[in-house]
């Protein structure tokens, strides 16, 4: 009844961390590997996960989903009629980090997108949900094709990062006696053991009740996969100005002094958060991670305006490949002239100007530039001018 | 010759000519008129002479004669009505806040005195001049340009009882009439408006005339309600009363106050009575749970003391028993004694025995308590004991399973050494191992031309060899490849899992600052993990 073909591709990226780099990783105050040297650039949930970013910025470890085709029963339905196909979505995440479905879209065809209503949106991991995608009326024989993008999130506190899948499934129609034969193949990913089946489950669609003869056929649906384009179609990651902020981007720092920011590397950090505040840096002792002042027109700290700087006074952060900033003072920060408060995040632009004291915003500003390479920010240079 | 009083042939006209039968005669006429009133005698249309409560006479024979000679004239008198007379006339108008108000003006009107001859301008064609024909003439000018725009200016609601809008109303329409007749004689005394109820006025009436109503029913319901109260509560008094009206006739004036009294208090406490009884009722409730609290704690108390007196039966029968025993135990021994099984002597030994014996069994037991106490107190103590113990022969016996291995090691070395060259037998002295030493007496023989620089090369190359500590084959030929340079680095890093990892210069040990960012580095890192910059190849 079913045969089951071997499938390569994987719900993730296969440009994933090297093996090295997580052994590095361990050490919590490393910030490259000391076997090849590159940046160790961590999960936000790296607390939890302890898992490592590809080149798209998804981790490996909080991210592995698989869609399978429920098989439990045999589908039938009549010329004319549209076929329910039932999945399943499968969280392989080995450290029970769970998944929020944000969306499931199904296109036909190169027709429109059409969102599925989901009753839920939480797949704990190792938990199986079920969902089910509509094909319209079959009539005639051939192949058709239904298209799946599926939104899937993760949360760690206050942070959050979607990331589009995508899948496809394939229906085959012979044109048998008078009836039309549909069958399903629907072959999916399994991320977790890096293998992928295809099920076949056929489905028989009828002319009329009595002349119904059950067939056999091969269901197959594609493997769940990155689907980086619907990222950005469906505005999941990315600016609108057509060009994303990878994690991997390079920061580099402008009137500060050697000491005040971290090397020129990407974001290192064991949270993926830059610190901006008064406090120390870590080269100097201390925990942050940029140090900012208000100097006098002598050059001199002008101690009086600088302990009005919080010592954590916003963190920079890239999100769904955005530069954001998210405010920690009580005191708000003035980004490109609107007022900032205490635990809201804005997303910067090229060109964004940070006043961290927004009663003197002359005294004090940091500029974001990027540096664009085929729509990727490979570097975010922060500038700080009094 | 009497005079014959002119008069106005209305009261309605305020100036009229008098027809020439009045006076037109054979003889002369003689006229008189009222002091309220003027004649005027117009003679071709000039005014010869103006008569006020005067007499006068006209016409007659002479006068004919005399207009024979120089010719006829034209003789009228006009009798106009000096008196003030009163109009009345109704106006609308719209206020500021667009309602429709209706007002009736009052005109006090006087025709000038000073200039009586003016009024002739105002009469009709028929020759008289009424008060409604003033009216007509005078009311277009008034009613736009000055009632209205007066009007206009103040709300509906603020319109009576204005003093200063009628004087201003009045003033204006003076100034209009002076304007429009002042030189036709009319002179303006007064104008007063009486306003009509407008709209606003009415709505303001109607929820007057509700409040009042309304008022009125408050108050008739509150008399309703304080009337059905001082029923019920004249009620319950006369019930309450009843039961002491019996008793009146024999009262006491104090008395009588005091029943008056109690009878106000339960009249008092019939309106409070609801409020006393939560009252009671809370106080029952609080009382009813101090009281359960008593009880619990008393049967409490009680089941202690029954437990002590428990207790203390318990006791009172163990020392009955132990008396029962030791009476026993007298008994026995007087049976024995009897039976002359034991002296005087054995049964004090006895007695003596058995008391000692009874105090070393409740020694032990103390004995026992304090131990398991200590034992308790001093497992840890007991337990690091036993390891030191173990750890101590487990010692001993590597300690003598050294010896002899080494021994063993020794001897075997010496066999082996029959067969070895000079050199082996050097580097194996020197604690390398086999392997070892070959690739060193190769190396040596390699690099050396005589037997006997052979021997001091080789020398050389074991102390080096002991000092790297190397002890594979590979770890040697690294070492040569390397030219001894970095000895120890080179020959601990080639050597993952080598197993000198009690050495004090273990490599994890070791560090290595990063030149560019100064990050201390593990010396096995290739790159720093504080930028990423390559340390070593």
């Amino acid at each position: 009844m079913f045969s089951i073909t071997k499938s390569t591709e994987s719900a993730n990226s296969k440009n994933a961390a090297k093996p090295c780099c997580y052994r590095a990783s361990c050490h919590a105050d490393a910030g490259f590997c000391s076997d090849c040297g590159d940046p160790l650039v961590r999960c936000a949930a790296f607390d939890e996960c302890g898992g490592l970013l590809d080149d798209d910025g998804c981790c490996s470890v909080c991210f592995s989903p698989e869609l399978v085709l429920a098989t439990q029963q045999f589908r039938q339905a009549r010329v004319g009629d549209s076929v329910q196909i039932p999945l399943k979505l499968l969280n392989h995440s080995a450290v029970g980090r769970p998944v929020f479905v944000r969306g499931v879209w199904t296109r036909e065809s190169g027709g429109p997108w059409i969102e599925a209503e989901l009753a839920w949106q939480r797949v704990e991991a190792g938990q199986a949900r079920e969902l089910v995608v509509s094909a319209e009326s079959i009539a005639k024989s051939g192949n058709h094709v239904v298209d799946i993008v599926i939104a899937i999130e993760s949360r760690w506190q206050w942070r959050t990062e979607t990331f589009a899948f995508s899948s496809s499934i394939r229906i085959d129609i012979a044109d048998k006696k008078g009836d039309v034969i549909v069958n399903q193949n629907i072959s999916t990913s399994a991320a977790g053991n890096q293998t992928g089946v295809t099920i076949s489950s056929p489905v028989k669609i009828y002319n009329d009740d009595n002349s119904a003869s059950q067939t056999d056929g091969v269901v197959e649906i594609q493997p769940l996969v990155r689907a980086t384009v619907y990222d950005q179609v469906f505005g999941f990651r990315g600016t609108s100005n057509d060009f994303r902020v990878k994690r991997n981007a390079v920061f580099s720092w402008s009137g500060f002094s050697k000491t005040q920011t971290p090397a020129a590397s990407a974001i290192v950090t064991h949270d993926g958060l830059l610190r901006f505040g008064r406090s120390r840096t870590k080269r100097q002792g201390g925990e942050g991670d940029v140090r900012i002042l208000v100097n006098r027109n002598d050059g001199e700290v002008d101690v009086e305006l600088s302990q009005a700087i919080s010592r954590e006074h916003f963190y920079l952060f890239i999100q769904n490949n955005r530069l954001q900033l998210r405010v920690v003072s009580p005191h708000g920060v003035t980004v490109d002239g609107k007022t900032i408060e205490s635990g809201q995040v804005c997303s910067l632009k090229n060109g964004s100007k940070i006043h961290p004291l927004p009663s003197h915003p002359s005294r004090l500003e940091l500029t974001t530039s990027f540096e664009i390479e085929h729509g990727n920010v490979v570097k975010v240079v922060v500038s700080k001018t009094q | 010759m009497a005079s014959k009083t002119l008069s106005l042939s209305h009261p309605e006209l305020l100036a009229e000519y008098v027809p020439e039968s009045e006076f037109k005669a054979f003889f002369e006429k003689r006229l008189a008129t009222p002091p309220d009133h003027m004649a005027m005698l117009i003679r071709n249309g000039e005014i010869v002479d103006t008569y006020k409560g005067a007499h006068f006479s006209v016409g007659g024979i002479v006068k004919r004669l005399k207009s024979l000679v120089v010719g006829s004239s034209h003789i009228s008198i006009l009798l106009a009505d000096l008196k003030p007379f009163s109009l009345q006339s109704n106006f609308s108008a719209i206020t500021k806040d667009n309602v429709e108000i209706r007002a009736t003006a009052t005109f006090e009107l006087q025709v000038n005195p000073d200039k009586p001859a003016n009024v002739m301008g105002l009469v009709n064609t028929s020759g008289y001049l009424t008060h409604d024909e003033v009216l007509k003439r005078f009311k277009p000018h008034l009613t736009d340009r000055v009632i209205e725009a007066a009007v206009r200016r103040v709300d509906a609601g603020s319109l009576r009882g204005e003093r200063g809008l009628q004087d201003h109303i009045q003033a204006e329409i003076m100034r209009e009439i002076q304007r429009v007749a002042g030189d036709l004689g009319l002179i303006v005394r007064a104008v007063s408006l009486e306003w009509a109820l407008n709209a606003t006025e009415k709505a303001a009436l109607e929820k007057a005339t509700l409040d009042r109503e309304q008022i009125r029913l408050d108050n008739e319901l509150e008399y309703l309600r304080r009337k059905f109260e001082r029923g019920t509560e004249s009620t319950k008094f006369k019930i309450a009363a009843d039961f002491e009206v019996a008793k009146f006739g024999a009262l006491t004036d104090n008395e009588f106050e005091k029943l008056i009294f109690d009878q106000e208090v339960q009249f008092t406490d019939a309106r409070q009575d609801v409020e006393r009884r939560r009252e009671l009722e809370a106080i029952e409730h609080q009382l009813q749970v101090m009281r359960e609290q008593r009880i619990g704690r008393f049967e409490n108390k009680i089941a202690e003391l029954d437990h002590a007196v428990d207790m203390a039966k318990r006791k009172q029968q163990i020392s009955k028993l132990h008396q029962d025993l030791d009476r026993l135990q007298q008994i026995h021994l007087a049976e024995m004694k009897k039976l002359k099984a034991f002296t005087d002597l054995e049964i004090r030994k006895r007695s003596e025995f058995l008391e000692l014996e009874l105090t070393q069994r409740t020694q032990q037991q103390q004995l026992a308590h304090l131990k398991a106490i200590r034992a308790l107190e001093n497992a840890d103590d007991d337990a690091d004991e036993k390891r030191r113990n173990t750890r101590k022969q487990v010692d001993a016996k590597i300690e003598a399973d050294r010896v002899r291995a080494e021994t063993e090691a020794r001897v075997a070395q010496l066999k082996a050494g029959a067969n070895m060259t000079p050199e082996q037998i050097l580097a194996i002295n020197a604690g390398l191992s086999a392997d070892v030493a070959n690739v060193l007496v190769e190396q040596a023989r390699a690099n050396a031309n005589g037997s006997e620089q052979v021997m001091s090369v080789m020398r050389e190359m074991v102390a080096q060899a002991s000092d790297a500590r190397v002890d594979s084959e590979r770890q040697a030929r690294e070492m040569f490849r390397m030219g001894m340079e970095g000895t120890v680095g080179v020959a601990q890093g080639a050597g993952p899992g080598s197993g000198n990892s009690n050495s004090p210069t273990s490599a994890e040990q070791q560090t290595v600052e990063c030149h560019q960012c100064g990050r201390e580095n593990n010396i096995t890192n290739r790159c720093c993990i504080g930028c990423g910059k390559q340390l070593r190849t």
